[in-house]
């Protein structure tokens, strides 16, 4: 069955074809609230409440573009409102545990403990110049390396073309590069 | 036709002990997916939790909306609170400490309910002339200055506050005293009761007036004598011949 009858029996009442919509759909809406808000508790909320408006406006939606690619919109505006919020700006400013665990890491990956600690601190020198890029090339890069939206689907959710979208995930690499240069991570310099 | 996010690797070459461009690109793609790929939301659970919103009717949270509208505005209310607070407690201070001196409190100027000024000079007026009232430990009452920048559109200083407040400097030594002693007497009671009775204004016996009668002389109006009638002799027209002109303009 497709979106499109699911979303016909929805817009009937039927509750359980909503049901099957979100259960196709959670992992993407959840990964994209993820991209703009980078703390799960508030990713899960914001997930919610686009499924839920989206329900609500289930009335509104013309087929103009496929229900996913709605649907991820929709999480989008979610997430960005919400983004806005003290409470989200607080956990961002405080790190998960989940993100530092260093140790687990060097122990379980590489074949060499140098090896694995260097390529750990790597890669947490490039979450740090991630986090330091500009809300709108972060997003982008963020949702075009999550894996499951095309960049059609980025441009229309974060309302700019597609070329736009192309340039700053270019421009995105380009300067997560030149800062993990600057700071000795590369040879390039 | 859709275009998928080009993977990392396409411009690997290594100049040194450091991290490639493909490397870098490499962590930079596996950064980003774990900065994306959280905990897993729970499949049945979460269907589970959006169907029960939607039976329930819950509206998406709009908290931080509330957050940023209404903490602001909480924040002016209580500024707001603690300036009434502030100036109640001080006007509860100040006329505690003037009934602990013994003034006669003038109660302070808020617009519309301050006593007229006709009212005050009156009291005045028909208080300065009794000699007992009289003091030389006269307090003096004054009522607030008028604000700086005047009242009403014109924006000058209300001259009729200043008037009143010069006539209504003397305030009878009576509740002066009264109250400056804080021990009373039964002395200090019967003058003050003497000084309360001085103060009323004698008794004026009055002749009645009386008033003539009114006697109005008659209004004596020569008669008109009326014109011999004139008569209108009827004017002749004798019709004119308009044929030589009609003729010239034609």
């Amino acid at each position: 069955m497709t979106d499109a009858d699911l979303v016909a029996r929805a817009r009937q009442g039927d509750l359980a074809a909503f049901g099957e919509l979100v259960d196709r759909h959670r992992a993407s809406v959840y990964r994209a609230a993820l991209a703009a808000l980078r703390s799960p508790a508030d990713a899960e909320d914001a997930a919610q409440d686009a499924f839920l408006l989206a329900y609500r406006r289930l009335g509104s939606f013309r087929g103009d573009a496929s229900f996913k690619t709605w649907l991820l919109t929709i999480t989008w505006h979610q997430a960005i409102n919400r983004r806005r919020s003290l409470t989200s700006v607080w956990r961002r400013m405080v790190p998960p545990k989940t993100e530092v665990d260093a140790m687990a890491n060097v122990a379980a990956a590489g074949p060499s403990p140098e090896q694995a600690a260097a390529q750990d601190q790597l890669r947490r020198g490039v979450r740090d110049a991630i986090r330091a890029l500009s809300p709108k090339l972060r997003d982008a890069l963020l949702l075009a390396l999550a894996g499951d939206h095309s960049y059609e689907e980025i441009g229309v959710m974060v309302g700019a073309p597609v070329g736009t979208i192309k340039w700053r995930v270019s421009e995105a690499r380009r300067i997560v590069r030149k800062q993990l240069q600057e700071r000795g991570f590369s040879d390039d310099r | 036709m859709t275009s998928r996010p080009q993977g990392a690797g396409h411009r690997a070459q290594r100049k040194g002990h450091g991290a490639t461009d493909a490397e870098i690109d490499r962590a930079i793609d596996v950064v980003a997916r774990q900065m994306t790929d959280g905990p897993p939301v729970g499949g049945a659970e979460f269907r589970r939790r959006v169907l029960a919103r939607i039976e329930a009717g819950h509206a998406p949270r709009t908290s931080w909306r509330a957050a940023w509208v209404l903490s602001p505005l909480a924040v002016a209310a209580t500024i707001v609170m603690a300036i009434f607070v502030a100036r109640s407690f001080r006007l509860h201070d100040v006329s505690a400490d003037r009934h602990s001196q013994g003034e006669a409190v003038q109660p302070r100027d808020r617009g519309p309910q301050r006593p007229a000024p006709q009212e005050i000079s009156t009291v005045a007026q028909s208080r300065a002339p009794q000699p007992a009232a009289a003091s030389p430990d006269q307090n003096t009452v004054r009522l607030p200055p008028s604000p700086l920048r005047g009242f009403g559109g014109t924006r000058k200083p209300d001259s009729t506050e200043r008037a009143v407040t010069v006539r209504a400097v003397t305030v009878p030594a009576v509740t002066n005293h009264a109250a400056t002693n804080r021990a009373a007497t039964s002395a200090d009671l019967q003058r003050g009761a003497e000084a309360i009775a001085a103060l009323t204004a004698p008794s004026l016996d009055l002749a009645p007036l009386t008033v003539d009668a009114l006697t109005s002389d008659p209004v004596q109006i020569d008669r008109l004598d009326t014109t011999a009638s004139i008569t209108i002799l009827p004017i002749n027209v004798t019709p004119l011949d308009f044929t030589d002109v009609q003729r010239r303009y034609e």
